[in-house]
């Protein structure tokens, strides 16, 4: 018994090592650094300054606004993923045949890398040279519209852009949930002679909601992690109207050497994220019960 | 046609170079007995066109001294953040460093990188930095009184204009039915203005569409900065005062803001979400008379393959003309600067084991007949910071006229530099944020002005306020020995 454990101890190890190594010493390392105060001059020691860092960062009205920011995009995008996800993953799962050439070619918006999807969207915006504009000109009469540098539409940008790019993967995985959910409760359904509205209300969506809840955390995590797609379509702009949290935790941390505060704001959007996650856990849960 | 005057002064530019480029290399070390290293030094450069500045090289390193060059690519905007990043987590990653010279402050007073004074002695080397075009080396080579780095590539923006727009006729008569004087090219931002309004909305060029007067970018934010910079400079305004409070946002800072503004009105539409290397593209296909441009166009716009090209660059390249940036008269006085933004220079990290090593491939660089080879080449982003380089002699591939040529050395020599001081980077960043929001139509040029240098107030804070005093005098002095009258 006593070997099958040791046994058991060396199997797991690897994993326990690498666990502590790659996940755990880097947060301790993180949480450490956030109450330290660290010198533009790396040869002088970081100072143990309690909580001025989170101070400094909450009268900081760039994060402030950073924040802000990355709320209004999470709120659209992910709403606007979970909709169209869902109405792919409905469309994809009533091809009978073929599906899985089509479900690969969805998800290769999610395979691109975000630093290239970020490129080929600020060309397509681009005011002067850019298809979508072209597109809105030709087809519908639209003048040009500086799509990159002025508000409300450099935030509509990187929201289509997001959609876009993560949308195919929601889908995939809503199609995942639609197939577990058995044949014969449809078919009973629709020899009841149920509507499929009230087909999709009360039997698709409730036996779904695990799955919205999977997506829907990992997508919440995605989009307030986001960086490569707002600092490519927008740098930023206008102004600094469209720095969401992701680009001003890279300013912080890689073009001002802050560390005490960027580790701060890592802190507080990793506690954040956890509060957004639980509100949305208990969101889906709440309708669970109402059902 | 070539006048008598312009003969006799072609023909003594070009004695003068080829004397000047004698006294050089007649200066310089016997390379035949170098010393050899057998050694492989890691070499952060550039990416892109700026790779063939080492390039152009790599068998003459490794023939003459031994040396094999393992080029690692950094972005050009975040170079830097790779340096420090290396001197965060102890150092040795880099032998060789490039960066832009406003982090040359960042990267010299954390000790990253090597001063190069003794290398200098004990290499013989001071005929080949003496030949360094005056203003680069003492307002990009040096900090703090020594010597931290060497330019590779001597960007500069001169302002082209379109020699047909200034000759038309029709311009002629609007400009002066307009504004009762003559049309010439801009000497001051008035003038510039002026011109942008007339060469905008109509056929000048007969290309059978609307011309506009001017092109910029203002989607790529550090562009913005360096269009403006200067301008404000001009102005008479300066980065800081004396004890290092913000000096931007008085009346010439926003005298400037508000006349790049109203410049955009005179650009083709929707070009203020262009990149700047897409500015090209309109200047080329849209006939736009005036741009603000880095030295790359005079040299290798002719060439058939280089990247001007696929916009059409070579059949258009003889309709422009070179001067410098416009200035301003300011209670009688005139004073432009050009920008002199960006160009690149290269350091030894302080944790090389190898300093003779990359003093040798320093010594390379700056090697005329050496250094010729990544500036006349079609495919490389170098320019001239040489003073040998500026001669059409110097090149035997591209075809740069002496007319561009000598307006670039003027441009060089009254360049207003890159601010380099400790945290250029957070200072740069808070400023593009507020000029690229005021660019882009919200607010009034002084409430973004004065935003951005609350925030440097900030920002000299956590620095701490007498060390930037004492760098921001330094930064000062250096404007002095080149000879700038800025911010006075």
């Amino acid at each position: 018994m006593r070997g099958e454990k040791r046994f058991a101890w060396a199997m797991a190890a690897p994993s326990i090592i690498a666990l502590v190594a790659l996940g755990i010493v880097p947060l301790v390392w993180m949480l450490w650094t956030a109450f330290q105060a660290f010198s533009p001059n790396p040869t002088l020691p970081p100072q143990f300054v309690g909580l001025d860092n989170f101070d400094s960062l909450v009268s900081d009205p760039q994060f402030l606004g950073s924040l802000k920011i990355t709320a209004m995009v999470l709120v659209a995008a992910l709403f606007l993923q979970l909709v169209f996800g869902f109405a792919l993953a409905l469309a994809l799962y009533s091809i009978e045949t073929g599906r899985a050439l089509v479900v690969s070619l969805l998800l290769i918006p999610t395979a691109i890398a975000p630093i290239v999807a970020g490129i080929v969207w600020w060309m397509l915006f681009n005011a002067r040279f850019g298809a979508i504009n072209s597109i809105l000109l030709q087809w519908f009469g639209v003048d040009p519209i500086n799509w990159t540098i002025e508000m409300p539409t450099a935030l509509i940008a990187i929201v289509i852009a997001v959609v876009w790019q993560w949308t195919p993967f929601v889908a995939i995985i809503l199609l995942g949930g639609l197939t577990t959910i058995p044949r014969d409760v449809l078919d009973a359904a629709r020899i009841d002679g149920a509507p499929a509205r009230r087909v999709l209300r009360y039997i698709i969506l409730p036996m779904m909601r695990p799955f919205f809840l999977v997506v829907g955390l990992l997508m919440i995590i995605e989009i307030v992690r986001l960086y490569e797609l707002p600092f490519f379509i927008t740098q930023g702009g206008p102004g600094n109207e469209t720095v969401v949290a992701g680009v001003y935790l890279f300013k912080l941390a890689f073009s001002f050497f802050d560390l005490g505060r960027a580790s701060m704001m890592s802190v507080f959007l990793v506690i954040s994220l956890s509060v957004v996650a639980a509100l949305y856990m208990r969101l889906v849960a709440d309708r669970k019960a109402s059902v | 046609m070539i006048t008598t005057t312009q003969l006799k002064r072609r023909t003594f530019l070009q004695g003068s170079a080829a004397f000047g480029s004698m006294a050089v290399l007649g200066a310089m070390p016997n390379v035949a007995s170098a010393e050899t290293y057998d050694t492989t030094l890691n070499i952060m450069s550039h990416p892109g066109q700026i790779l063939p500045i080492y390039t152009h090289h790599t068998d003459y390193l490794k023939d003459t001294y031994g040396i094999s060059m393992k080029l690692l690519e950094s972005p050009d905007p975040t170079s830097y953040q790779d340096a420090l990043k290396d001197l965060r987590s102890g150092g040795g990653k880099y032998d060789l460093v490039m960066h832009f010279p406003r982090f040359n402050g960042d990267l010299t007073s954390s000790g990253y990188l090597r001063p190069l004074d003794d290398l200098i002695e004990k290499h013989d080397a001071a005929a080949l930095f003496d030949n360094i075009s005056d203003a680069y080396r003492s307002l990009y080579c040096e900090w703090g009184g020594k010597t931290i780095a060497v330019p590779v590539d001597g960007d500069v923006a001169m302002m082209y204009f379109r020699k047909d727009a200034f000759e038309n006729e029709e311009a002629k008569t609007r400009y002066r039915e307009k504004f009762g004087k003559e049309l010439t090219v801009p000497r001051t931002w008035e003038e510039f203005l002026r011109a942008a309004e007339i060469f905008t909305g109509w056929d000048w060029a007969g290309s059978g569409k609307a011309g506009y007067g001017f092109q910029t970018s203002t989607w790529d934010r550090p562009f913005i900065e360096q269009q403006w910079a200067p301008m404000m400079a001009s102005a008479g305004g300066n980065w800081f005062d004396d004890d290092c409070n913000p000096a931007f946002n008085g009346e010439a800072g926003v005298r400037a803001a508000n006349d790049l503004r109203a410049l955009l009105a005179f650009a083709p539409p929707g070009s203020a979400s262009l990149s700047w290397g897409q500015t090209m593209e309109t200047v080329f296909s849209d006939d736009v008379a005036m741009v603000l441009w880095y030295m790359d166009l005079g040299r290798l716009g002719w060439a058939e393959n280089s990247w001007f090209a696929s916009s059409g660059g070579p059949e258009k390249m003889e309709k422009f003309g070179y001067a410098e940036w416009p200035g301003y008269d300011v209670n009688g006085t005139y004073r432009n600067f050009n920008s002199m933004f960006y160009g690149r220079v290269v350091g030894v990290s302080n944790f090389t084991e190898n300093p003779d090593a990359c003093m040798a491939v320093i010594k390379t660089l700056l090697t005329p007949e050496r250094r010729v080879l990544s500036m006349d080449d079609a495919q490389s982003g170098s320019d001239m910071y040489l003073k040998s380089d500026y001669t059409t002699d110097a090149f035997k591939v591209l075809t740069p006229s002496q007319e561009f040529l000598d307006a670039a050395d003027k441009v060089i020599n009254n360049g207003f530099p890159e601010m380099i001081m400790p945290g250029t980077g957070e200072y740069m960043d808070a400023l593009q944020g507020e000029l690229h929001s005021f660019i882009n139509g919200s607010g009034s040029a002084q409430d973004a002005l004065n935003r951005a240098a609350d925030r440097w107030q900030q920002i000299t804070d956590r620095y701490g306020r007498d060390k930037q005093k004492e760098a921001w005098a330094a930064v000062r002095a250096s404007y002095k020995k080149a000879g700038l009258n800025i911010g006075e």
